[in-house]
C-alpha cells in the first residue's frame, strides 16, 4: 500500500507542475493528467469485460513492444540520419499512442513526424537539416521519458488492477 | 489223265483249265494284298459294273458312279455287305483318298460320283496291291497329309497350356485393375460425400443429395439429384450401405483442407487477428440476431453460409447452434462490455425519445438475452471492413465492432482492402491512409474503379483541408479523425448504413424481446417497404427461388453468389428475415449452384471423366461454393505477383476444363473460380506495373483454347475496367460452353449487366454502373484472340 503510494507520488510529482497547464486539455480530472488522456482511456477499459481487463491489458502490452521496437528502430534511423524514416516512425507510433490516449507520447510522435519532413513542430514551416537533426535528438530523449512515464504508470495501473481482483 | 494247265496271269485269276479257279493277285508271294483291297480290285475287272463302278479316266482312280446302285447291287457280290458308308471306311482304313468335287470343276463322272485314289491302287497294276497297307500310326506319321498331326498332339497340350496361362494372367489383371477402379471410386464418392456433408448435404444411396437436416418442406427446396451414370451406381451398389455412416462419422474440414488448399486460409488468416473467439462471437451474435427476427415465411430457403473468413467454417446454422452454446459459457464476460455499449447506445438513443420507453426495453437484456437478438440498433449489423495498419490500433476497432455486434475482416494495406473489396460485399469501408504497399487513397482509386457504392471512409490523423479534399476526391465518403472514439465510430456506422437500422424504434417493437420475434415480419415489411433501397433487393431474394432456372450454371453462381453476399453482406437481410423461425430445423446447409431449382438436377457428368477430371471438378465444385464466402484472403496475404500467378494457373485450369472435358496435365488444384479475385483484383495499368504485363504474360495455350482464353484475360480487364465484379464472381469455367462464356464477355464489354444483377434493382450495394473507362483496354485484349 504504502509503495504505491509511493509510486503515486513519485508519478503524480511531476505531473504538478504541468497539471496546472494541460489540465483544460484533458477531459478528466485524474492526478495522473497529462500521461494518459483518460477519456481515451476509459473508453479502452470499458470495452474490458467489466472484471477481467484481459483485453486492454494485452493492448497495452502490445503497445509497449511495439513502442520499444519503434524506439530501437528511430535510434538506428538517427544514427544513419534517416529522416524519412524517422518520420514514418514517428507517424507509426502516434497512431497506437493516440488510439490508447498516452497524449504526451503521441505529441512528440508528431513531431518527429515534421521534424523527419524538415519541418517544424506545427508542420508549417521547413528547416534546415541541421536544425532537424538536432530537433530530433533532443525529441527523441523527450519521448523516451515521456514513454517511460506512461509505461510505469499503466504497470501500475494494471497491477493494481490485479490486486483489486485478487 | 489230262494235265491241267495252271496258268497264272500275272493280275488275273488262277485259272486252272480255263476256269477261274481262285482268284490269284499278282506279287510273288499272292497274300500280299489284304483282301479288302483284292476284292476292290476284282471287282473293277468286271466289266459289267463299269456303269456303276469303274476304273477313272486315267485310270489312277477309281470311281463309283452311282453309289446307290454300287450299294445295293455290287457291294454285296463283292464285300458281302450293302453298306456304302462302311466301304468308304474300309476304303479309308486303307488310306484311300476321296477326290473332292469342287463347285466348279468339271463333274465327268456325274454329280453323285465318288473318286477314290490311292497310290498303289493303278489299273493294271496288280502287283502295287499288296503295298497297300491299312492306316497305323506309323502309317499315319508317313503321310505327309497327316504328317503333323502326331507332332501337334504333343505340341497342342503346350500350346493350349500356354493360352491358358495367357488367359490366366490376363484375368488376374483385369482382376486388379478392377480393384483399383473400385477404390479410387470409393476415394471420390467419399469427398463427394464430405463436401457435400460440408455443404449440408448427405448423399443418398440412390445416388440424390439431400440436405442434411431432412428434406426442405418447400418444393423449391429440392434435393440435388446426382445423376452418376449407371456404371457409378452399380459399382457402388454393393458399397454403398457403408456410406451414410461414414458421412456420420466424417470430420472433414482436414479432408477439404488437404484437397482444397485454397479453402480453409481464409479462416487461418482471421484467426491471426488476436480475438479469433471474439470474431465467433461477432458471427453467431449476428446471426442469433438475425434468427430471433424471423417469422414463418413461404420460403424455407436453406440458409447462407456464413462466412468463413470471419472465424471457424460454420456451415449450417445447426452448428451455428451449437456454437451459440458454446459462446453461452463465454456470455458474462463479454456482456458486460456489451453492456457498455448499449448503454452507450441507450444514452444516445435517448436524446431522440422518451428515455423511460427505451430503458424499459432495455432491462430485458440480461446477459442471457444479450445474444437473443435484441441488438438495438441494427436488424442487420454491417459487414465492416477494417484497413488498418497497425496492430494496436486494429485491435481497438476490431474490439469496438465485436461489441456492436457488426461482423468484420480486417486488411493490413491497401493492397489487401482492394483484394477483399473486389470479393466479397461489405457495408462500410473503414480505411486507414498511412500504410505501407498501398495507402488509404490509392486504395479507394482502385476500388472506385469497380465499387461505386460501398461507403469508405478515412481513419486519419491528417485532417488539412487539402487532405480532406483528397479523399473525396479520390471516392472516399467521410472522415473519421484519428485517434476516434468509440463513439464517433458508431456515428460514423449509423450515418453510412441507415438501411441497416431499425427503422422505427417505436415502444411497439422493443417493449420486449418476444415482441421482436413476432414482429419480425412487420420489422421486414418496415424496413424493406420504408426503405426504398431494400425493396429491390427483398424481391431479388424471393425471386431468387423462383427465377433461379436455367441451366445458366454462371448465372446460378452469380445468383447464389450475390444472395449469399447480401446475406452475409447483411445488407438486406431479406433472405435471413424469410427464412425458418428456428435455426436448428432448418433445411440446412447452403445451396450454392446446388439450387434449389425445380428441374434440381445437376448432373456432374462424372461418368465421362477421368478420376483425375472427376477431382478437379469435385474440387471446383466445391470451391464454389465455398469461394463465395472466402474471402481468399489468400489474395490479401500473398503479394501482388502471387495473386497473378496464381490467376494464371487458375485461368490456365479454367480455360483447359472449358474448352473440353479431356483430360488435360495442366490441371492444378486451383479452382477455376480462384479467377475470380484476379478478375476482381482489376488490374490496375496505370497504378501498377506489375500489373501491367498481365495480358502478355499469361501463356497461350493451344488454339482451341485460345479464344476462352482471351475470355478470361478480357473479363479480367473488364472487370477491371469498372464493372461489376465485385458481386458477380464470374466464372467463365465451370462447364460452360464458351459460346455462353463469349455471350457474357460481351455482355460486360457492352456494359449490360446480366441479369442477375438488375435484378436486385436499387438494391443496397450490389448495384453498380459501369464506369465510364475507356473501352480501348478491353478491345485490345480482345484482339489478342
Amino acid at each position: 500500500m504504502t509503495e504505491r503510494d509511493q509510486t503515486r507520488t513519485a508519478v503524480a510529482d511531476p505531473e504538478d507542475d504541468r497539471n496546472g497547464a494541460e489540465t483544460e486539455n484533458e477531459g478528466e480530472e485524474f492526478e495522473d493528467d497529462g500521461i494518459i488522456d483518460h477519456t481515451t482511456f476509459d473508453q479502452l477499459l470499458e470495452m474490458d469485460d467489466e472484471e477481467d481487463h484481459e483485453f486492454s491489458k494485452s493492448l497495452v502490452w502490445n503497445y509497449f513492444e511495439q513502442a520499444e521496437k519503434t524506439f530501437g528502430d528511430m535510434n538506428e534511423a538517427m544514427k544513419k540520419l534517416d529522416f524519412p524514416d524517422l518520420s514514418r516512425l514517428g507517424h507509426f507510433l502516434k497512431g497506437s499512442s493516440a488510439a490508447l490516449g498516452l497524449t504526451k507520447v503521441k505529441e512528440s510522435c508528431e513531431k518527429l513526424q515534421h521534424y523527419g519532413n524538415r519541418k517544424d513542430a506545427t508542420g508549417a514551416n521547413t528547416i534546415t537539416d541541421s536544425e532537424a537533426e538536432e530537433l530530433i535528438r533532443a525529441l527523441l530523449i523527450q519521448m523516451r521519458e515521456e514513454y517511460d512515464e506512461a509505461e510505469s504508470y499503466l504497470r501500475d495501473f494494471y497491477e493494481g488492477q490485479e490486486t483489486q481482483e485478487a | 489223265m489230262t494235265a491241267s494247265t495252271v496258268e497264272t496271269h500275272p493280275s488275273m485269276d488262277l485259272v486252272v483249265n480255263g476256269l477261274i479257279v481262285a482268284p490269284v493277285l499278282s506279287g510273288g508271294s499272292g497274300a500280299g494284298a489284304p483282301d479288302f483291297v483284292k476284292k476292290l480290285y476284282r471287282m473293277l475287272e468286271e466289266k459289267d459294273h463299269d456303269p456303276i463302278v469303274s476304273w477313272g479316266r486315267a485310270g489312277e482312280t477309281f470311281v463309283v458312279k452311282e453309289p446307290n446302285e454300287f450299294a445295293k447291287a455290287i457291294l454285296p457280290k463283292h464285300f458281302k455287305h450293302n453298306n456304302f458308308a462302311s466301304f468308304v471306311r474300309q476304303l479309308n482304313k486303307y488310306d484311300f483318298h476321296k477326290i473332292k468335287i469342287t463347285e466348279d470343276s468339271a463333274k465327268p463322272y456325274g454329280d453323285q460320283a465318288w473318286e477314290f485314289q490311292h497310290p498303289k491302287f493303278q489299273v493294271g497294276k496288280h502287283e502295287l496291291l499288296e503295298d497297300i497297307k491299312r492306316k497305323t500310326p506309323n502309317n499315319k506319321k508317313l503321310n505327309p497329309a497327316t504328317a503333323a498331326s502326331p507332332e501337334d498332339h504333343m505340341a497342342v497340350p503346350d500350346d493350349y497350356q500356354t493360352q491358358v496361362d495367357q488367359l490366366l494372367k490376363t484375368q488376374a489383371d483385369m482382376q486388379e485393375e478392377l480393384t483399383q477402379c473400385k477404390s479410387k471410386l470409393d476415394t471420390q464418392s467419399r469427398l463427394m460425400r464430405n463436401i457435400l456433408k460440408k455443404l449440408g448435404y448427405q448423399s443418398l444411396d440412390d445416388g440424390s443429395v439431400v440436405s442434411v437436416h431432412g428434406k426442405g418442406s418447400d418444393s423449391r427446396d429440392k434435393s440435388i439429384k446426382l445423376t452418376l451414370s449407371s456404371k457409378h451406381s452399380r459399382s457402388h451398389g454393393s458399397n454403398s450401405k457403408s456410406r451414410p455412416e461414414q458421412i456420420s462419422e466424417s470430420h472433414s474440414p482436414p479432408l477439404i483442407t488437404s484437397s482444397m488448399p485454397m479453402l480453409p486460409i481464409s479462416s487461418s488468416s482471421v484467426s491471426s487477428s488476436p480475438t479469433p473467439f471474439g470474431v465467433n462471437g461477432a458471427t453467431s451474435d449476428f446471426f442469433n440476431g438475425t434468427s430471433s427476427m424471423v417469422t414463418s415465411t413461404p420460403f424455407s430457403h436453406p440458409f447462407v453460409c456464413p462466412d468463413p473468413s470471419l472465424g471457424a467454417p460454420v456451415f449450417t446454422l445447426g452448428q451455428l447452434t451449437t456454437k451459440k452454446q458454446d459462446f453461452s459459457s463465454k456470455r458474462p464476460k463479454l456482456s458486460a462490455g456489451k453492456a457498455a455499449i448499449r448503454r452507450s447506445v441507450t444514452q444516445k438513443m435517448s436524446g431522440e425519445r422518451s428515455s423511460s420507453d427505451l430503458s424499459q426495453a432495455f432491462p430485458p437484456t440480461s446477459s442471457e438475452d444479450d445474444n437473443e437478438g435484441s441488438n438495438p440498433i441494427w436488424s442487420m449489423p454491417p459487414r465492416v471492413l477494417l484497413v488498418e495498419d497497425d496492430d494496436i490500433c486494429r485491435r481497438l476497432s476490431t474490439r469496438f465492432l465485436q461489441l456492436l455486434g457488426c461482423p468484420f475482416d480486417v486488411a493490413e494495406d491497401g493492397v489487401a482492402a482492394v483484394g477483399k473489396m473486389s470479393q466479397q460485399k461489405y457495408d462500410i469501408v473503414l480505411m486507414d491512409i498511412m500504410m505501407p504497399k498501398l495507402d488509404g487513397v490509392s486504395a479507394t482509386t482502385q476500388i472506385r474503379q469497380f465499387d461505386a457504392m460501398t461507403p469508405i471512409i478515412s481513419m486519419t490523423s491528417n485532417t488539412t483541408p487539402n487532405d480532406i479534399m483528397n479523399y473525396f476526391a479520390n471516392g472516399m465518403n467521410d472522415i473519421l479523425a484519428k485517434p476516434f472514439s468509440n463513439g464517433s465510430l458508431l456515428k460514423m456506422l449509423e450515418k453510412h448504413c441507415q438501411h441497416l437500422r431499425h427503422i422505427k424504434l417505436g415502444p411497439g417493437l422493443l417493449e420486449d424481446n418476444n415482441s421482436i420475434s413476432r414482429s419480425g415480419e412487420q420489422q421486414a415489411d418496415r424496413m424493406f417497404g420504408g426503405v426504398g433501397s431494400g425493396q429491390g433487393g427483398m424481391e431479388f431474394s424471393m425471386n431468387y427461388n423462383g427465377n433461379n432456372q436455367g441451366q445458366n450454371q454462371n448465372n446460378r453462381h452469380n445468383q447464389n453468389n450475390q444472395n449469399n453476399r447480401m446475406g452475409m453482406s447483411l445488407g438486406l437481410g431479406g433472405m435471413l428475415m424469410l427464412s425458418n423461425e428456428n435455426p436448428s430445423s432448418y433445411p440446412g446447409g447452403l445451396k450454392h449452384g446446388l439450387d434449389s431449382n425445380d428441374d434440381g438436377n445437376y448432373d456432374f457428368g462424372l461418368a465421362d471423366m477421368s478420376y483425375d477430371e472427376m477431382m478437379d471438378q469435385m474440387e471446383r465444385f466445391a470451391a464454389t461454393t465455398q469461394q463465395q464466402h472466402s474471402d481468399h484472403s489468400a489474395a490479401s496475404s500473398l503479394s501482388p505477383d502471387q495473386i497473378h500467378h496464381r490467376s494464371l494457373h487458375s485461368q490456365n485450369n479454367n480455360t483447359n476444363n472449358n474448352s473440353n472435358n479431356s483430360n488435360n496435365s495442366n490441371n492444378t488444384p486451383y479452382s477455376p473460380l480462384s479467377l475470380s479475385p484476379s478478375q476482381q483484383y482489376s488490374p490496375q495499368q496505370q497504378h501498377h506495373p506489375i500489373r501491367h504485363p498481365m495480358p502478355s504474360s499469361i501463356p497461350t495455350p493451344p488454339s482451341s483454347n485460345s479464344s476462352s482464353m482471351t475470355l478470361s484475360i478480357a473479363t479480367s480487364a473488364a472487370m477491371g475496367q469498372g464493372y461489376d465484379s465485385g458481386v458477380m464472381a464470374y466464372t467463365p469455367g465451370f462447364g460452360h460452353s464458351q459460346q455462353q462464356q463469349q455471350h457474357h464477355q460481351q455482355n460486360f464489354a457492352h456494359g449490360n449487366l446480366p441479369l442477375s444483377i438488375k435484378q436486385e434493382g436499387g438494391g443496397y450495394g450490389p448495384t453498380f454502373s459501369p464506369h465510364h473507362h475507356p473501352q480501348n483496354h478491353l478491345h485490345h485484349h480482345q484482339q489478342h484472340s
